[in-house]
């Protein structure tokens, strides 16, 4: 799932470099943004705040 | 010279490119979801909630108005592209709050893919819906920078293909 995942998001990119065209830091900004998604989430799971709101989430 | 005709904003390349990403992600989601949605009859889908197929269509509603954009563009329809972008935007919103609607609901009915404990899976299924609604609204404040508008547009769906790619039978992450 990763790979495929990967290498959708990585087309981008990848057009931009096989066309000789500078990648648009945008397109960086925002590649990077949905690739943090996950080690961010990993990383915010077990913080006390985010605890509190998935209880109050899961109890509303 | 030839530097110059690759970075017009309007190239037959990029229209070739964005049109068959869109095909992709359209391809994607058909064979993420077609056993439980589109093989199952949509509206007659065996769905958990009336909101779970409200979510479906505004997201189906979405990979294709992305494809009918590439193509509009390719087809110098540029009037028409724009005021399809326009509800398409009050669509991507629309999505997020859907979103984040289906994931805590899916939370509620104790609905976890394997291999994400509830933590990561809530934060990573609202933060793709909150980062896909941010890109959309990126997408549209530089509308008229073209190559970043489709280039932001492009990423914003791309980035919302995981729960589409966690179904596909060869990968199956998810049950419904």
């Amino acid at each position: 799932m990763t790979a495929c995942f990967f290498v959708e998001l990585m087309s981008v990119l990848l057009y931009d470099l096989l066309t000789r065209r500078r990648p648009y830091w945008q397109t960086v900004v925002a590649t990077l943004a949905v690739l943090a998604l996950m080690p961010l989430s990993q990383a915010l799971s077990g913080t006390t705040p985010m605890l509190r709101l998935l209880g109050w989430v899961l109890k509303a | 010279m030839t530097t110059s005709v690759l970075r017009t904003d309007h190239s037959r390349s990029d229209d070739v490119f964005f049109t068959i990403m869109s095909l992709v992600m359209l391809a994607t989601v058909l064979y993420g979801f077609a056993h439980t949605y589109f093989m199952a009859g949509m509206v007659r889908a065996p769905l958990p909630s009336v909101l779970v197929h409200v979510h479906g269509v505004a997201f189906t509603a979405w990979i294709l108005l992305f494809l009918v954009q590439t193509v509009l563009i390719g087809a110098r329809k540029v009037r028409l592209h724009r005021t399809l972008g326009w509800a398409g935007a009050g669509l991507a919103m629309a999505m997020m709050v859907l979103g984040v609607l289906a994931t805590n609901a899916a939370l509620r009915r104790g609905v976890v893919p394997p291999g994400f404990t509830v933590p990561v899976y809530f934060l990573l299924n609202n933060g793709q819906v909150i980062v896909f609604a941010a890109m959309v609204a990126w997408g549209v404040a530089v509308r008229y920078n073209k190559p970043v508008h489709k280039r932001l547009m492009l990423l914003a769906t791309l980035g919302i293909m995981g729960p589409a790619i966690a179904r596909w039978p060869i990968v199956q992450t998810h049950a419904n």
